[in-house]
């Protein structure tokens, strides 16, 4: 079999998938309460569509906006809303949610209708379905699906990926899903392939997953513009623009989008999740997350509502065997350290990482030593470390010039880094300082 | 941010978590390690400096080694920095300064290159990673320049495997070839059987040392070897030392020759 991969960088981050991924997908209990922020997506925040007190149904929808880059948000469970206020969200800071009791007894929205007859529908009334049902990339990324299947006029989608590679350690959701429900994803493939029009359709899965690439080879037999792709397992090979480099050997210019280049990436866990909004009809209200780390007792995959706080997760899996000092959202590698266990699985929740208190200790950076290895690993072709030297000494048209737009704050170099110098953080940092100069600009020139 | 910030975020029972930016994890290898493999890729010809040249080999890198430590402790002391030596970069400094000296030269020339490589090939340019140059050949130059003749005054090895020919002699191989035209076989500068710096004759110990350090991925060959394929293009193209010449020396032996390097 082909492997394919990218060629510039990359890390071998211990992968720690072992810890779960022999573990079924389980279906966590109904949660007592759930915590809905109205942004968890890329793009505008929604608007609430319900009120203080109102009752919900699960599946209903309770906020949404006219804006194009958005989506809608769902009634998780079936309950009271008991407050709309600012809680705590895991990216960070808090943002306006809906705090939702429940009432034991589930009851589903009746607007829910499953579409087995989608074949026959326009492609803007499928798009239509997948924004209805508040479907967002579920890699991480949280891109609204429907603005990504709509290439812009004048551009052409010529080949579609699907994303299974999760190059992330510990993270075995996606794993998972394609080994138990590689129908679901092969006909949210066949709705993406109605949708653009493509002719072939590669899905990448990291060659340290045998048993999925087996699984989905022995399932896609019937569907031939369905090619399965072995890439080698290298960090980060699930990235957008380094997996489409390694299956297309095609470079997503400076700037630029996959739709650039002709390519539409999609994760596999949105396939699966497409699939469910149209086939039956339920929007994405619930995920698969792994909650996994070496101070989870019992760590496991699990399928959970969408608003559960992350401490009913960790009870269920068992608890901690120490002191909980970190806490991170997603995998080891890009994921956010939360301030809190009560933040709630929002749409992008891949995992739920608890290290070990050892893991998780604060490392003093140290002096530069010039070594060169964040250069080396640098799968975008940037100098991290230089990077550092321009924001220490506020010279940002420097790192403009040299690109730093172009860093996906991937981690390799922070990983890499042999005097522990969190290289991520200084590039955030630039970043923001750039965008408000830029804010500035406009503003005066008004 | 300051702490009265972050409090009223805080839930009731539970206590607020650290938080920071991804990564979350890292590779084993930190500088520490770096420092510690590459005094692990010195040791061999530290030992066979020892055997060329005797216990003063082990004084030499003994003192130098001190010194160094010492220094940039007192430094970083006085400097009010954070004391560094636990990084063992001032370690590598000292192995390195010893390596590039002559059996023959007297102790306290030994402390003082030690400690002006330190203070000003290192410090005074900000410590470790801010340095211009290589301290340790800032503090051999500086030796060189103020004690040229204690920095060559050069002894016959010791220690012996092959047998003791007549090319052996108190002077470095270019020397010798230089003044009377003797050349030295190549068993001889490989093994380091030649008088010289007591850790740079050994040419073999030396590779085996390199060959770890591209193992562990510490350096690149690729910058090793364009390195000495260069030297060896400019020689062939440059000045007049072809590769198939049939004079002494020999690209080659130039390559293994001690006071090449």
């Amino acid at each position: 079999m082909k492997k394919y991969s990218f060629k510039k960088g990359g890390v071998f981050p211990k992968q720690e998938k072992n810890l779960t991924a022999h573990l079924p997908i389980k279906k966590a209990p109904l949660p007592s309460k759930v915590i809905l922020p109205l942004l968890m997506h890329a793009g505008a925040p929604a608007e609430p569509l319900v009120k203080k007190g109102d009752y919900v149904k699960t599946g209903q929808k309770i906020a949404d906006t006219p804006i194009y880059i958005s989506a809608p948000v769902h009634a998780s469970i079936t309950g009271k809303i008991v407050a709309i206020e600012e809680s705590l969200h895991p990216i960070g800071g808090k943002f306006i949610s809906f705090i939702i009791e429940s009432r034991g007894q589930e009851e589903w929205d009746p607007k829910i209708a499953p579409h087995p007859d989608w074949e026959n529908f326009s492609t803007s009334d499928l798009l239509n379905l997948i924004r209805e049902a508040g479907i967002v990339g579920l890699g991480g990324a949280t891109f609204p699906t429907h603005v990504k299947l709509a290439p812009p006029k004048g551009k052409k989608a010529e080949i579609l990926i699907i994303n299974g590679v999760e190059c992330e350690p510990f993270l075995t959701a996606d794993y998972r899903l394609m080994i138990e429900r590689s129908e679901k994803i092969l006909q949210g493939i066949k709705i993406f392939q109605k949708i653009l029009g493509v002719k072939s359709i590669f899905l990448a899965i990291e060659d340290n997953k045998p048993e999925a690439i087996h699984q989905m080879i022995e399932k896609s037999k019937e569907y031939p513009s369905l090619q399965i792709a072995s890439v080698a397992t290298k960090y980060p090979q699930g990235s957008e623009k380094q997996l489409i480099e390694a299956i297309t050997k095609r470079q997503v210019p400076i700037g630029g989008l996959p739709i650039d280049v002709g390519v539409i990436v999609q994760n596999v866990g949105t396939a699966a999740a497409v699939s469910e909004a149209v086939m039956e009809g339920i929007p994405l209200i619930r995920r698969v997350v792994t909650v996994t780390g070496h101070n989870i007792l019992q760590p496991g995959n699990y399928e959970v509502r969408l608003g559960t706080l992350f401490s009913d997760l960790i009870d269920l899996a068992g608890g901690c065997r120490g002191k909980m000092k970190k806490l991170i959202m997603g995998g080891p590698m890009m994921g956010f350290a939360v301030l809190s266990d009560q933040v709630p699985v929002i749409k992008g929740t891949s995992g739920i990482l608890a290290p070990s208190e050892k893991e998780a200790r604060y490392y003093q950076p140290q002096p530069c030593i010039r070594c060169g290895k964040c250069l080396q690993v640098c799968p975008m072709r940037l100098a991290p470390g230089r990077f550092i030297d321009f924001t220490e000494e506020k010279e940002l048209d420097k790192a403009l010039e040299k690109n730093i737009l172009n860093c996906m704050e991937c981690g390799a170099c922070t990983y890499i880094c042999p005097a522990r110098r969190p290289m991520v953080q200084w590039i955030k940092l630039a970043k923001e300082q750039i965008r408000k100069n830029k804010q500035k600009e406009m503003k005066i020139e008004k | 941010m300051n702490t009265t910030d972050i409090i009223p975020l805080a839930q009731k029972d539970r206590s607020l978590l650290e938080v920071s930016v991804a990564s979350h994890i890292y590779t084993p290898i930190d500088t520490q390690t770096i420092m510690r493999d590459v005094l692990i890729a010195l040791i061999l010809p530290g030992v066979s400096s020892i055997f060329f040249f005797g216990f003063d080999s082990f004084l030499i890198i003994f003192t130098s080694c001190l010194t160094c430590l010492i220094t940039e402790w007192g430094f970083q002391k006085l400097a009010h920095k954070e004391v560094r030596i636990g990084d063992f970069s001032a370690l590598v400094t000292g192995v390195l300064l010893a390596y590039c000296l002559p059996s023959e030269i007297p102790l306290w020339t030994i402390i003082l290159g030690s400690a002006f490589s330190i203070i000003i090939g290192k410090e005074l340019f900000g410590g470790l990673g801010y340095n211009l140059f290589n301290p340790a050949l800032v503090g051999r130059a500086f030796l060189l320049a103020s004690w040229p003749a204690h920095m060559a005054s050069w002894k016959q090895p010791i220690g012996k495997i092959l047998k003791s020919s007549d090319a052996i002699t108190s002077a470095t191989p270019l020397e010798q070839w230089k003044t009377s035209n003797i050349s030295t076989p190549y068993g001889y500068l490989f093994l380091g059987q030649i008088s010289g710096c007591i850790g740079e004759t050994s040419a073999i110990s030396l590779s085996i040392g390199a060959c770890y350090l591209f193992y562990r991925q510490i350096i690149d060959w690729r910058i090793s070897f364009s390195y000495l394929g260069t030297v060896i293009w400019t020689l062939d193209k440059f000045l007049g030392y072809p590769i198939k010449s049939i004079s002494y020396p020999y690209t080659i032996q130039l390559l293994i020759c001690n006071d090449f390097k």
